[in-house]
């Protein structure tokens, strides 16, 4: 009891648990799995990418030209990163970066 | 004059995390009979699995059953899938895959007391335990790079590896959370609010957890010692310090305490996962297409899953049947609550830790 009476007095000046969110950022660990970038020079239109996404976040859509074109929802990918493990050059053509999608 | 009337308790009620309908019907204040209806949140995923993804996809699929034991799910598909294909992973696999595991019992735990305290009346505990509990959460999201759902197991193996900064980071927050988790079982022993009153409430006996086939926390608080972890060497449990943790009534003051062992056991494991890690590949390869069948047991949070496969060479598999803890601990459920107080209902439901999306899939 008279712990219970000191601890609910300590905690009226203990620090908040809580950030003080928008004005404090909140800390990203390294390696945080963000948006999935990608570039058409390196890449080699093998469609791995394409074929190993579960949610059909990336889809190739068919142009005049030769190659497909690369397309990208944000919105449907679960950033599962198995596009970027199976692309043939990755970190070139395909990589995850620790960036966030835009709120609309 | 009727004698009972009937009260229900959901689809949606303040008490409740999840969707699922009670009807209670009462006398005075005790409850004799219940009814129940889980399938408020069907979604259709075992059809999916078989219909719309890809074998290799389908572990991304499953860990969307239950945001809290996501990993669990993921892990019991892939090891089924890999005894299909016939995969051996290494001990560092096996190793970094019960390291989560353990981090998710931890958390998972700790959110069922936290909500026992708070369906108890005692807001300020859940909010406390909530604060605790992000160590766990900060360990997981460090280590795969994602807050709730960590994709981390992969057919083969696993995604990331486990950097010295990530093992410095799990290091002091697990011994932090000793401490706190000791502090937690005084608290659940001896305040009134949250353990004393809630001796000998909604208790199941050692007998009736056989009978109505009771598992994970809920069997080891009546004593029986039902653990998948202890019955099968799918992961080197046994290795890494796993010990049985029993209570003895079966009541709610029982069930906490043996989450709370269960905490300080999970730390004790993932100490010594990290401190016996070896060098490794997380990654085994592997080719061909899965033919035959599996069955899969897994100890998750909340008891033991389960997980039928049957794969016939193609891409696409042929069944994926789970069956989830919640959905195995529904008669076990009914009879506690035959005979209790209304006025414990929730705090007797918040004790069980059910997860309805899982049972409802
Ligand atoms: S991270 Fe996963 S969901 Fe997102 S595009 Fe890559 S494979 Fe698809
Ligand atoms: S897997 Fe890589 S190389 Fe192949 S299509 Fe996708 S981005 Fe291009």
């Amino acid at each position: 009891m008279i712990k219970s009476i000191i601890e609910s007095f300590s905690n009226l000046f203990a620090k908040s648990e809580t950030i003080n969110y928008p004005y404090e950022q909140i800390a990203k660990f390294k390696n945080y799995r963000g948006l999935i970038e990608y570039s058409a020079d390196e890449c080699i239109f093998c469609y791995k990418c394409e074929k190993v996404c579960p949610p059909d976040a990336i889809v190739f859509k068919p142009t005049k030209e030769k190659n497909r074109l690369y397309e990208y929802n944000p919105n449907l990918c679960i950033y599962c990163g198995e596009c970027v493990r199976n692309c043939p050059k990755e970190d070139l053509a395909l990589w995850q970066s620790e960036k966030k999608p835009k709120i609309i | 004059m009727k004698k009972t009337i009937t009260i229900p308790l959901g689809s949606q009620h303040i008490s409740l995390l999840e969707p699922v309908r009670f009807n209670f019907s009462c006398e005075n204040e005790k409850i004799t009979d219940v009814d129940y209806n889980v399938g408020f949140v069907h979604r259709g995923i075992e059809k999916a699995c078989t219909e719309k993804f890809e074998y290799k996809q389908v572990g991304y699929v499953v860990a969307r059953v239950c945001g809290l034991c996501a990993i669990t799910h993921t892990m019991a598909y892939t090891l089924g899938i890999e005894h299909i294909l016939n995969i051996k992973t290494n001990k560092k696999i096996d190793y970094l895959r019960i390291l989560m595991l353990e981090l998710d019992r931890i958390h998972s735990h700790l959110l069922c007391l936290a909500h026992t305290a708070e369906n108890s009346g005692f807001e300020g505990m859940f909010m406390k335990i909530m604060g605790d509990r992000e160590l766990v959460m900060d360990i997981q999201e460090a280590i795969s790079g994602n807050r709730v759902q960590f994709d981390f197991v992969c057919i083969g193996g696993v995604n990331r590896d486990i950097s010295t900064e990530c093992e410095k980071l799990a290091f002091t927050n697990l011994a932090l959370l000793d401490k706190k988790v000791d502090d937690l079982i005084g608290k659940f022993t001896s305040n009134w609010s949250t353990a004393l009153k809630y001796k000998n409430i909604g208790a199941l006996s050692y007998d009736d957890a056989f009978n109505f086939n009771a598992l994970g926390p809920l069997a080891r608080a009546a004593g029986a010692a039902i653990d998948v972890r202890a019955e099968s060497s799918i992961l080197p449990y046994k290795e890494v310090g796993y010990k049985m943790i029993l209570g003895q009534n079966g009541d709610i003051y029982d069930r906490n305490l043996v989450r709370l062992k269960e905490i300080k056991n999970s730390i004790l494991m993932c100490q010594n996962i990290l401190s016996g890690l070896t060098e490794g590949e997380i990654l085994v390869k592997f080719k061909g297409k899965p033919n035959g069948e599996s069955f899969t047991r897994l100890e998750a949070p909340r008891g033991e899953i389960f997980y039928y496969l049957n794969a016939n060479g193609t891409n696409m598999l042929q069944r994926v049947r789970i069956k989830t803890p919640t959905f195995s601990q529904i008669p076990g459920m009914v009879e506690i609550f035959k005979g209790s107080d209304y006025a414990d209902a929730p705090a007797i439901l918040a004790s069980f830790d059910p997860c309805m999306s899982c049972t409802a899939k």
